[in-house]
């Protein structure tokens, strides 16, 4: 296979990941949960670190089911402690997060005491590094970001209208849980993927930066999605793009620092247009 | 035709009752007000019969059967404190939510479903508006959609949560006009309101709540100073400024 496909593949799989993440990160603003899916990439670093360490191999789907059960027990530990003590959600959003966070720290630290442990490159879970991915991963990766978004877009009625309007929703007969766990998965299965290509810290950049940049432009549900996936796209190619050609940087600081930029460069043009229409 | 039946409703917060023992009867065709002081239990009856929130009950029936049976049967319309209104949703997708259905959510809105909701939109005033965000519109307007996407439902009973708070004098007009045609069309509606000064001329039954059932029959019997006053703890002319 010759270099030029190999980074055309890369280019797609990054890009891919980056679009559902941004697409995922739209349906979590809506739903006032963007804090969730930062708290959600720093939960699943122990499920992939004890994946390895039990299974001994950096086999993607391994990795992903062990992110997928830390996830779980991450979300299930927020609304443990919502429905049983008295703290606010975002004091416990972040208790949950730095607990787990630490737990992965601790074990990947372990864990890079052993001579396979140190070979497998498991820090790159936290800065992230697209070069360290396989053509398998990100071809199982590709595929389940198709799935993603497949799954979103013919269940989009449902997810938008239990955003608007839960009560409503539940009364039509549509499960909430149901509904809310379809989306606590996809979700978790989005920030395992995405953390391998932007690393855990920066993960939440893929998930909220995009969609808030969108909603700086736009408060209509059709363009709000459109101006997401550029923005997605934008950072995720650009970001891609200087860090493969200039390998001392790593993927994920990139694709963050544009996707702040954008939203900063939005943010401004909002301003000047709401300043312009009152006083112009 | 007994439109709900309720049988030993009972609701805890926590710890605290605010439901006790509620039985009740409504019949169809009429239009209710469910009153009350703040926390006296109102908006809590409709969830709980709605199987919004957790309650004990000993049956709770609509038009002789469960709520399963006859959901299509049935609108509601929640409070507007429960919406975000920066929420990115036009007019005409809130409206096109009432055609939203369980079993057949997949499907994409037809041609007849967009007459529908067109004229749905028609009857409350609001098709110059159907492309704009709900934020854009005033409190009276908001309430209008909501209203709209009751109808394209063509339910039998429609059930609403403090529609006239935050409405214009105008839309609360237009939202009596639709519920009384409404109600000549042979349609149940139950309200909880607030505002005593329109009870009298609107309803036709008052149901009277201070965390029981203190009152419930036709107006003209039960809205009286007495039962006011110990549902209010002020007299029924003071209750009405």
């Amino acid at each position: 296979m010759s270099a030029d496909f190999s980074i055309v593949l890369l280019f797609f799989g990054v890009t891919l990941i980056s679009v559902t993440a941004g697409i995922i990160g739209y349906f979590n603003l809506l739903q006032k949960k963007s804090l969730i899916g930062d708290a959600l990439a720093h939960a699943v670093l122990p499920g992939i670190v004890l994946a390895f360490l039990f299974s001994g191999v950096r086999e993607s789907w391994i990795l992903l089911i062990g992110a997928i059960i830390a996830g779980f027990l991450a979300l299930t530990a927020i609304s443990f402690l919502l429905k049983h003590t008295k703290l606010k959600q975002d004091s416990v959003i972040a208790l949950v997060m730095i607990t787990f966070f630490s737990l992965g720290l601790t074990v990947l630290s372990y864990v890079q005491l052993k001579p396979l442990g140190n070979q497998a490159g498991l820090t790159d879970f936290l800065f992230g590094k697209i070069a360290a991915l396989s053509q398998n991963d990100l071809f199982f990766f590709s595929v389940l970001c198709s799935i993603i978004l497949s799954a979103v877009f013919v269940t989009f009625k449902i997810i938008f209208g239990f955003a608007f309007d839960s009560s409503f929703m539940r009364f039509k007969g549509f499960s909430g849980n149901t509904w809310s766990f379809f989306m606590n998965v996809i979700t978790i299965i989005i920030v395992s993927i995405g953390i391998q290509a932007v690393g855990v810290v920066l993960m939440s950049a893929l998930l909220i930066l995009p969609v808030t940049s969108a909603k700086q432009l736009t408060n209509n549900r059709n363009k709000l999605i459109i101006w997401t996936v550029c923005f997605a796209l934008f950072g995720a190619s650009f970001g891609t793009f200087i860090s493969l050609y200039s390998s001392q940087l790593p993927t994920g600081p990139l694709i963050s620092m544009i996707l702040c930029t954008t939203l900063f460069i939005t943010a401004v043009l909002k301003r000047f247009t709401l300043l312009a229409k009152n006083y112009g | 035709m007994d439109c709900i039946e309720i049988k030993n409703l009972s609701v805890k917060y926590d710890r605290q009752i605010a439901l006790k023992s509620i039985d009740l009867l409504i019949k169809s065709g009429q239009m209710i007000a469910v009153i009350g002081q703040n926390g006296s239990g109102k908006s809590t009856l409709i969830k709980a019969m709605l199987g919004l929130i957790p309650a004990q009950f000993d049956s709770i029936h609509f038009y002789g059967k469960s709520l399963s049976e006859v959901r299509s049967q049935i609108a509601y319309i929640p409070q507007r404190e429960t919406i975000d209104w920066d929420f990115p949703i036009s007019v005409y997708e809130v409206v096109a939510m009432g055609l939203l259905s369980s079993k057949k959510w997949w499907a994409r809105t037809s041609k007849l479903e967009k007459q529908v909701i067109l004229q749905a939109l028609t009857k409350v005033g609001l098709v110059a508006e159907m492309n704009k965000q709900i934020g854009e519109l005033s409190g009276g307007q908001q309430q209008r959609v909501f209203l709209a996407r009751a109808l394209v439902q063509h339910a039998d009973l429609l059930i609403m949560d403090e529609p006239f708070s935050g409405v214009d004098m105008r839309s609360q007009a237009l939202i009596f006009d639709v519920m009384k045609s409404l109600k000549s069309e042979g349609k149940t509606i139950l309200i909880v309101h607030h505002d005593l000064a329109t009870v009298a001329a609107n309803f036709d039954e008052v149901i009277v709540l201070k965390n029981e059932l203190l009152a419930h029959g036709e107006t003209t019997s039960v809205f009286n100073s007495s039962i006011i006053e110990n549902a209010f703890g002020i007299p029924l002319n003071r209750s009405l400024k």
